[in-house]
Protein backbone atom coordinates (compact mmCIF):
# COMPACT_ATOMS: atom_id res chain seq x y z
CA UNK A 1 0.00 0.00 0.00
CA UNK A 2 3.00 2.29 0.88
CA UNK A 3 5.26 1.96 -1.98
CA UNK A 4 1.96 2.25 -4.47
CA UNK A 5 1.10 5.43 -2.61
CA UNK A 6 4.34 6.51 -3.64
CA UNK A 7 4.70 5.93 -7.09
CA UNK A 8 1.06 7.47 -7.21
CA UNK A 9 2.68 10.72 -5.59
CA UNK A 10 5.78 10.52 -8.00
CA UNK A 11 3.79 10.04 -11.07
CA UNK A 12 1.25 12.76 -10.25
CA UNK A 13 4.46 15.60 -8.96
CA UNK A 14 5.98 14.30 -12.73
CA UNK A 15 2.95 15.02 -14.26
CA UNK A 16 3.06 18.86 -14.71
CA UNK A 17 6.52 18.59 -15.67
CA UNK A 18 5.33 16.69 -18.73
CA UNK A 19 2.58 18.58 -19.70
CA UNK A 20 5.16 21.43 -20.17
CA UNK A 21 7.65 19.57 -21.82
CA UNK A 22 4.41 18.22 -24.05
CA UNK A 23 3.02 21.50 -24.69
CA UNK A 24 6.16 22.77 -25.84
CA UNK A 25 7.30 19.94 -28.47
CA UNK A 26 3.50 20.80 -29.97
CA UNK A 27 3.83 24.61 -30.43
CA UNK A 28 5.92 23.70 -33.75
CA UNK A 29 3.50 21.19 -35.27
CA UNK A 30 0.94 23.49 -34.37
CA UNK A 31 2.59 26.26 -36.01
CA UNK A 32 3.00 24.45 -38.76
CA UNK A 33 -0.70 23.64 -38.95
CA UNK A 34 -1.93 27.09 -38.25
CA UNK A 35 0.52 28.44 -40.63
CA UNK A 36 0.50 25.62 -43.75
CA UNK A 37 3.84 26.16 -43.68
CA UNK A 38 6.35 23.66 -43.76
CA UNK A 39 8.80 25.84 -41.82
CA UNK A 40 6.57 28.71 -40.39
CA UNK A 41 9.91 30.76 -38.67
CA UNK A 42 13.38 31.25 -40.17
CA UNK A 43 16.44 33.41 -39.08
CA UNK A 44 17.34 35.44 -41.56
CA UNK A 45 20.94 35.33 -42.38
CA UNK A 46 21.82 37.35 -45.09
CA UNK A 47 22.24 40.89 -45.91
CA UNK A 48 20.39 41.32 -49.13
CA UNK A 49 16.74 42.03 -48.05
CA UNK A 50 18.14 45.47 -46.08
CA UNK A 51 17.13 47.72 -44.51
CA UNK A 52 13.88 46.10 -44.05
CA UNK A 53 15.32 42.70 -42.44
CA UNK A 54 18.98 42.67 -41.18
CA UNK A 55 20.76 39.20 -40.53
CA UNK A 56 19.74 37.89 -36.90
CA UNK A 57 15.94 38.80 -37.37
CA UNK A 58 13.14 36.42 -37.16
CA UNK A 59 10.44 36.27 -39.75
CA UNK A 60 7.25 34.58 -39.31
CA UNK A 61 5.99 32.45 -42.24
CA UNK A 62 1.97 32.11 -43.33
CA UNK A 63 1.53 29.79 -46.71
CA UNK A 64 -2.79 30.31 -46.81
CA UNK A 65 -2.69 32.46 -49.68
CA UNK A 66 -4.82 31.64 -52.64
CA UNK A 67 -2.42 33.75 -55.13
CA UNK A 68 0.93 36.02 -54.77
CA UNK A 69 1.37 39.69 -55.62
CA UNK A 70 4.31 41.71 -56.55
CA UNK A 71 4.77 43.48 -53.38
CA UNK A 72 5.26 40.07 -51.16
CA UNK A 73 7.80 38.45 -49.83
CA UNK A 74 8.13 34.79 -50.68
CA UNK A 75 10.67 32.13 -48.99
CA UNK A 76 11.83 30.30 -52.33
CA UNK A 77 14.07 26.90 -51.31
CA UNK A 78 14.84 25.35 -54.01
CA UNK A 79 15.54 21.35 -53.60
CA UNK A 80 19.03 21.07 -52.76
CA UNK A 81 19.55 24.37 -51.71
CA UNK A 82 20.96 24.17 -48.15
CA UNK A 83 19.24 27.55 -47.29
CA UNK A 84 16.13 29.32 -48.63
CA UNK A 85 15.73 32.68 -50.58
CA UNK A 86 13.83 35.35 -48.68
CA UNK A 87 13.34 38.15 -51.45
CA UNK A 88 10.51 39.88 -52.68
CA UNK A 89 8.26 39.08 -55.58
CA UNK A 90 9.04 42.17 -58.36
CA UNK A 91 6.96 40.36 -61.32
CA UNK A 92 3.95 37.55 -61.55
CA UNK A 93 2.33 36.05 -64.38
CA UNK A 94 -0.24 33.50 -64.46
CA UNK A 95 -0.72 30.27 -66.53
CA UNK A 96 -3.85 28.89 -66.38
CA UNK A 97 -3.73 25.08 -66.97
CA UNK A 98 -4.91 23.70 -69.93
CA UNK A 99 -8.19 22.63 -69.26
CA UNK A 100 -9.14 25.67 -68.00
CA UNK A 101 -8.79 24.98 -63.89
CA UNK A 102 -7.88 28.33 -62.54
CA UNK A 103 -5.59 26.52 -60.49
CA UNK A 104 -2.86 26.91 -62.78
CA UNK A 105 0.45 28.11 -61.65
CA UNK A 106 2.29 31.75 -60.90
CA UNK A 107 5.15 32.54 -62.14
CA UNK A 108 7.33 34.77 -59.88
CA UNK A 109 10.90 36.52 -60.36
CA UNK A 110 12.10 37.40 -57.15
CA UNK A 111 14.81 40.59 -56.00
CA UNK A 112 16.43 41.37 -52.88
CA UNK A 113 15.92 44.83 -51.96
CA UNK A 114 19.80 45.05 -51.20
CA UNK A 115 20.66 44.06 -54.65
CA UNK A 116 21.09 45.20 -57.65
CA UNK A 117 19.64 43.00 -60.42
CA UNK A 118 16.85 40.57 -59.68
CA UNK A 119 17.61 36.70 -59.26
CA UNK A 120 17.04 35.01 -62.42
CA UNK A 121 21.17 34.41 -62.18
CA UNK A 122 20.35 32.39 -58.77
CA UNK A 123 17.53 30.15 -59.87
CA UNK A 124 18.18 26.74 -61.03
CA UNK A 125 20.02 26.11 -64.31
CA UNK A 126 17.02 27.00 -67.30
CA UNK A 127 14.12 28.14 -64.72
CA UNK A 128 13.19 31.85 -65.08
CA UNK A 129 10.49 31.87 -62.35
CA UNK A 130 9.66 30.97 -59.75
CA UNK A 131 6.26 28.57 -58.45
CA UNK A 132 5.99 25.71 -56.47
CA UNK A 133 9.51 26.54 -53.85
CA UNK A 134 7.35 29.05 -52.68
CA UNK A 135 7.20 27.42 -48.82
CA UNK A 136 5.51 30.54 -47.33
CA UNK A 137 4.76 34.47 -47.12
CA UNK A 138 6.34 36.61 -44.45
CA UNK A 139 3.95 38.06 -42.67
CA UNK A 140 5.50 38.81 -39.43
CA UNK A 141 8.55 40.11 -37.80
CA UNK A 142 10.79 39.89 -34.29
CA UNK A 143 14.32 41.86 -34.84
CA UNK A 144 17.54 40.94 -33.56
CA UNK A 145 16.33 37.72 -31.42
CA UNK A 146 17.80 35.29 -33.53
CA UNK A 147 21.16 36.33 -33.40
CA UNK A 148 22.18 32.87 -30.88
CA UNK A 149 21.20 30.85 -33.86
CA UNK A 150 23.41 32.61 -36.51
CA UNK A 151 25.63 31.90 -34.01
CA UNK A 152 25.35 28.28 -33.34
CA UNK A 153 25.08 27.95 -36.88
CA UNK A 154 28.23 29.87 -37.67
CA UNK A 155 30.29 27.18 -35.70
CA UNK A 156 29.15 24.10 -37.60
CA UNK A 157 29.80 23.08 -41.10
CA UNK A 158 26.63 24.23 -42.86
CA UNK A 159 27.70 28.32 -42.44
CA UNK A 160 24.32 30.25 -43.47
CA UNK A 161 25.16 32.14 -46.60
CA UNK A 162 23.40 34.16 -49.33
CA UNK B 1 15.20 28.84 -3.39
CA UNK B 2 16.84 32.21 -2.86
CA UNK B 3 20.27 31.49 -4.50
CA UNK B 4 21.67 33.31 -7.20
CA UNK B 5 20.83 30.61 -9.66
CA UNK B 6 17.31 30.39 -9.06
CA UNK B 7 17.08 34.61 -8.58
CA UNK B 8 18.64 34.67 -12.10
CA UNK B 9 15.95 32.34 -13.53
CA UNK B 10 13.44 34.27 -11.72
CA UNK B 11 14.49 37.41 -13.67
CA UNK B 12 14.77 36.67 -16.97
CA UNK B 13 11.54 34.63 -16.72
CA UNK B 14 9.72 37.50 -15.77
CA UNK B 15 11.97 39.84 -18.10
CA UNK B 16 10.56 37.49 -20.99
CA UNK B 17 7.04 37.46 -20.30
CA UNK B 18 7.18 41.28 -19.98
CA UNK B 19 9.15 41.89 -23.00
CA UNK B 20 6.83 39.37 -24.81
CA UNK B 21 3.44 41.32 -23.87
CA UNK B 22 5.43 44.49 -24.71
CA UNK B 23 6.03 43.65 -28.34
CA UNK B 24 2.39 41.90 -28.60
CA UNK B 25 0.97 45.70 -27.41
CA UNK B 26 3.08 47.37 -29.14
CA UNK B 27 2.11 45.16 -32.86
CA UNK B 28 -1.50 44.96 -31.42
CA UNK B 29 -1.75 48.95 -31.16
CA UNK B 30 -1.08 50.15 -34.82
CA UNK B 31 -4.66 49.12 -35.45
CA UNK B 32 -5.93 52.29 -33.28
CA UNK B 33 -3.56 54.60 -35.98
CA UNK B 34 -5.58 56.57 -38.02
CA UNK B 35 -4.41 56.65 -41.68
CA UNK B 36 -5.73 57.98 -44.47
CA UNK B 37 -3.63 57.07 -47.35
CA UNK B 38 -3.83 59.05 -51.09
CA UNK B 39 -2.28 58.59 -54.72
CA UNK B 40 -2.19 60.01 -57.73
CA UNK B 41 -0.15 58.56 -60.59
CA UNK B 42 -0.27 59.85 -64.35
CA UNK B 43 1.58 58.13 -67.64
CA UNK B 44 4.14 60.30 -68.58
CA UNK B 45 5.70 58.41 -71.37
CA UNK B 46 5.74 55.04 -72.77
CA UNK B 47 8.32 53.23 -75.00
CA UNK B 48 8.16 50.06 -76.21
CA UNK B 49 11.69 48.77 -77.31
CA UNK B 50 13.15 45.54 -79.08
CA UNK B 51 16.42 44.52 -77.16
CA UNK B 52 17.96 43.08 -74.44
CA UNK B 53 16.75 44.51 -71.17
CA UNK B 54 18.06 42.19 -68.73
CA UNK B 55 22.01 41.72 -68.12
CA UNK B 56 21.37 37.88 -68.41
CA UNK B 57 18.66 38.17 -71.49
CA UNK B 58 20.30 35.78 -73.81
CA UNK B 59 18.04 37.61 -77.10
CA UNK B 60 15.74 39.91 -78.09
CA UNK B 61 12.29 40.86 -76.53
CA UNK B 62 10.55 44.02 -76.66
CA UNK B 63 10.50 45.70 -73.01
CA UNK B 64 8.37 48.67 -71.93
CA UNK B 65 9.92 51.94 -70.51
CA UNK B 66 7.64 53.49 -68.77
CA UNK B 67 7.46 57.40 -67.38
CA UNK B 68 5.22 58.45 -64.74
CA UNK B 69 4.37 61.20 -62.46
CA UNK B 70 3.74 60.58 -59.31
CA UNK B 71 1.87 62.31 -56.05
CA UNK B 72 0.88 60.85 -52.95
CA UNK B 73 0.52 61.61 -49.39
CA UNK B 74 1.29 58.81 -47.57
CA UNK B 75 2.75 60.45 -44.12
CA UNK B 76 -0.39 58.99 -42.06
CA UNK B 77 1.40 55.51 -42.46
CA UNK B 78 3.81 56.09 -40.60
CA UNK B 79 3.80 55.07 -36.77
CA UNK B 80 5.63 54.52 -33.63
CA UNK B 81 5.81 50.77 -35.02
CA UNK B 82 6.73 52.15 -38.08
CA UNK B 83 10.34 51.06 -39.06
CA UNK B 84 10.35 51.88 -42.90
CA UNK B 85 7.50 51.94 -45.79
CA UNK B 86 8.87 49.78 -49.20
CA UNK B 87 7.02 51.85 -51.64
CA UNK B 88 6.08 50.13 -55.31
CA UNK B 89 4.32 50.82 -58.46
CA UNK B 90 3.57 48.49 -60.26
CA UNK B 91 2.36 47.82 -64.06
CA UNK B 92 -0.56 45.44 -64.28
CA UNK B 93 -1.19 44.42 -68.00
CA UNK B 94 -3.64 41.55 -69.52
CA UNK B 95 -1.66 38.65 -70.85
CA UNK B 96 -1.66 37.60 -74.37
CA UNK B 97 -4.29 34.72 -73.81
CA UNK B 98 -7.75 35.97 -72.96
CA UNK B 99 -8.04 33.17 -70.16
CA UNK B 100 -4.75 33.99 -68.35
CA UNK B 101 -5.14 36.95 -65.25
CA UNK B 102 -3.36 40.21 -66.25
CA UNK B 103 0.28 39.90 -65.30
CA UNK B 104 2.31 42.34 -62.62
CA UNK B 105 5.68 43.71 -62.75
CA UNK B 106 7.16 46.53 -60.12
CA UNK B 107 8.42 49.52 -62.40
CA UNK B 108 9.96 51.58 -59.60
CA UNK B 109 10.18 51.23 -55.47
CA UNK B 110 11.70 53.55 -52.85
CA UNK B 111 12.46 52.78 -49.47
CA UNK B 112 10.91 55.22 -46.89
CA UNK B 113 12.72 55.39 -43.37
CA UNK B 114 10.49 55.63 -39.87
CA UNK B 115 11.78 58.82 -37.79
CA UNK B 116 13.98 56.25 -35.77
CA UNK B 117 15.26 53.95 -38.34
CA UNK B 118 18.87 53.71 -38.17
CA UNK B 119 20.51 55.43 -41.60
CA UNK B 120 21.12 52.23 -44.16
CA UNK B 121 22.15 53.52 -47.87
CA UNK B 122 18.82 52.20 -49.69
CA UNK B 123 16.90 54.64 -47.76
CA UNK B 124 15.33 56.87 -50.49
CA UNK B 125 16.24 60.55 -50.88
CA UNK B 126 13.35 62.93 -52.72
CA UNK B 127 14.74 64.36 -55.66
CA UNK B 128 14.56 68.13 -55.12
CA UNK B 129 12.10 69.57 -57.57
CA UNK B 130 13.65 70.75 -60.87
CA UNK B 131 12.80 74.92 -60.12
CA UNK B 132 13.43 74.83 -57.27
CA UNK B 133 17.00 75.93 -56.21
CA UNK B 134 18.67 73.46 -53.81
CA UNK B 135 19.20 74.72 -50.34
CA UNK B 136 22.38 75.85 -49.29
CA UNK B 137 23.99 73.31 -46.91
CA UNK B 138 26.25 73.65 -43.97
CA UNK B 139 28.75 71.42 -44.01
CA UNK B 140 28.51 68.14 -42.15
CA UNK B 141 24.45 69.17 -41.63
CA UNK B 142 22.05 66.94 -43.32
CA UNK B 143 20.06 68.94 -45.73
CA UNK B 144 16.64 69.33 -44.78
CA UNK B 145 13.71 67.25 -46.22
CA UNK B 146 12.36 68.74 -48.72
CA UNK B 147 8.37 67.46 -48.08
CA UNK B 148 7.78 65.73 -44.88
CA UNK B 149 8.02 61.69 -44.60
CA UNK B 150 5.75 60.14 -47.01
CA UNK B 151 4.48 62.55 -49.03
CA UNK B 152 6.51 62.36 -52.50
CA UNK B 153 6.06 64.59 -55.85
CA UNK B 154 7.83 62.96 -58.50
CA UNK B 155 7.34 64.65 -62.03
CA UNK B 156 8.20 62.69 -65.26
CA UNK B 157 10.31 59.93 -63.03
CA UNK B 158 11.95 57.37 -65.18
CA UNK B 159 11.47 53.83 -64.14
CA UNK B 160 14.09 51.25 -62.04
CA UNK B 161 12.55 48.52 -63.94
CA UNK B 162 11.93 48.03 -67.86
CA UNK B 163 9.08 45.32 -67.91
CA UNK B 164 8.97 42.31 -70.15
CA UNK B 165 6.17 39.66 -70.47
CA UNK B 166 7.05 35.87 -70.70
CA UNK B 167 5.54 36.09 -74.35
CA UNK B 168 8.06 38.28 -75.47
CA UNK B 169 5.93 40.69 -76.65
CA UNK B 170 4.47 43.73 -75.29
CA UNK B 171 4.24 46.57 -78.00
CA UNK B 172 0.32 46.99 -78.45
CA UNK B 173 -0.88 45.67 -75.60
CA UNK B 174 -4.25 46.98 -74.18
CA UNK B 175 -5.72 48.02 -70.84
CA UNK B 176 -2.38 48.94 -68.98
CA UNK B 177 -2.69 50.32 -65.36
CA UNK B 178 -0.13 51.18 -63.72
CA UNK B 179 -1.03 51.12 -59.41
CA UNK B 180 0.31 51.86 -56.27
CA UNK B 181 1.72 50.05 -53.33
CA UNK B 182 3.61 49.84 -50.53
CA UNK B 183 4.21 47.25 -47.33
CA UNK B 184 4.73 48.86 -44.10
CA UNK B 185 7.48 47.22 -42.12
CA UNK B 186 7.25 47.44 -38.29
CA UNK B 187 9.36 47.66 -35.76
CA UNK B 188 7.69 44.26 -34.47
CA UNK B 189 4.43 42.38 -35.51
CA UNK B 190 2.85 41.83 -38.70
CA UNK B 191 3.86 43.63 -41.92
CA UNK B 192 0.98 44.71 -43.91
CA UNK B 193 0.26 45.85 -47.56
CA UNK B 194 -1.66 48.21 -49.24
CA UNK B 195 -5.25 47.90 -48.43
CA UNK B 196 -7.82 48.95 -51.27
CA UNK B 197 -11.18 49.02 -48.68
CA UNK B 198 -11.37 50.22 -44.96
CA UNK B 199 -9.81 48.63 -42.10
CA UNK B 200 -11.38 50.33 -39.05
CA UNK B 201 -9.33 53.27 -38.77
CA UNK B 202 -7.18 52.29 -41.59
CA UNK B 203 -8.78 54.13 -44.68
CA UNK B 204 -8.39 52.48 -48.21
CA UNK B 205 -6.02 54.04 -50.83
CA UNK B 206 -7.87 57.50 -52.30
CA UNK B 207 -6.73 57.18 -56.15
CA UNK B 208 -3.58 54.99 -56.64
CA UNK B 209 -4.33 53.68 -59.59
CA UNK B 210 -3.70 55.37 -63.25
CA UNK B 211 -5.78 55.44 -66.08
CA UNK B 212 -5.71 52.84 -68.69
CA UNK B 213 -3.46 52.93 -71.25
CA UNK B 214 -1.80 51.16 -74.16
CA UNK B 215 1.48 49.94 -74.59
CA UNK B 216 2.57 51.21 -78.27
CA UNK B 217 4.35 49.90 -81.67
CA UNK B 218 7.84 49.87 -81.38
CA UNK B 219 8.75 53.24 -83.02
CA UNK B 220 11.80 53.92 -84.45
CA UNK B 221 15.48 53.64 -82.99
CA UNK B 222 14.85 54.72 -79.24
CA UNK B 223 17.78 56.98 -78.39
CA UNK B 224 19.09 55.71 -75.55
CA UNK B 225 18.62 58.29 -72.79
CA UNK B 226 14.94 57.85 -73.59
CA UNK B 227 14.76 54.63 -72.55
CA UNK B 228 17.34 54.48 -69.35
CA UNK B 229 16.38 53.76 -66.19
CA UNK B 230 17.19 55.17 -63.23
CA UNK B 231 19.58 52.83 -60.59
CA UNK B 232 18.05 53.03 -57.26
CA UNK B 233 20.64 53.14 -53.99
CA UNK B 234 21.17 49.67 -53.65
CA UNK B 235 22.80 50.10 -57.36
CA UNK B 236 25.35 52.16 -56.28
CA UNK B 237 26.41 49.99 -53.63
CA UNK B 238 29.38 48.78 -55.63
CA UNK B 239 31.01 51.67 -57.46
CA UNK B 240 33.82 53.83 -55.89
CA UNK B 241 32.34 56.33 -53.91
CA UNK B 242 29.12 55.03 -54.87
CA UNK B 243 27.01 55.75 -51.96
CA UNK B 244 25.71 58.97 -53.57
CA UNK B 245 24.53 58.46 -57.41
CA UNK B 246 26.83 60.82 -59.79
CA UNK B 247 24.68 63.28 -61.38
CA UNK B 248 26.01 65.49 -64.78
CA UNK B 249 27.81 67.62 -62.73
CA UNK B 250 29.66 64.90 -60.50
CA UNK B 251 29.99 64.50 -57.26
Amino acid sequence: MQSNFSIRRQLSDALPLFAVVTGILMIWPLLRLVTNSAHPVFVVSSESMEPAFYRGDIILLWNRQQEIQVGDIPVVWFSGRPLPMVHRAVEVHQIVSDSGYSSGRQLILTKGDNNEVDDRVMYPLGREFVFREVIGLVRGYIPYLGWLSLLRSSFSEHSASR
Amino acid sequence: MHSTIVRVQNVFGFFTTVAFCVAGVIALSVFIHPQSPSASIKLRNVQVVKGRPHYYSYKKEEYANIKFDLDTDLSTLFNWNTKQVFLYLKAVYPSTSASNPASEAIIWDAILPGAQAPWHQNHYIHPSPKNKSKPKTKKGVKPPPIYPVGQIHLQNQRPKYQITDISGKLQNRTDVVLELGWNVQPWVGALVWANKGDWGMWKGVKGGVSRKFSLPEIGGKAKKEDVATEKGKEGHRLEVGGEHPVGKKGF
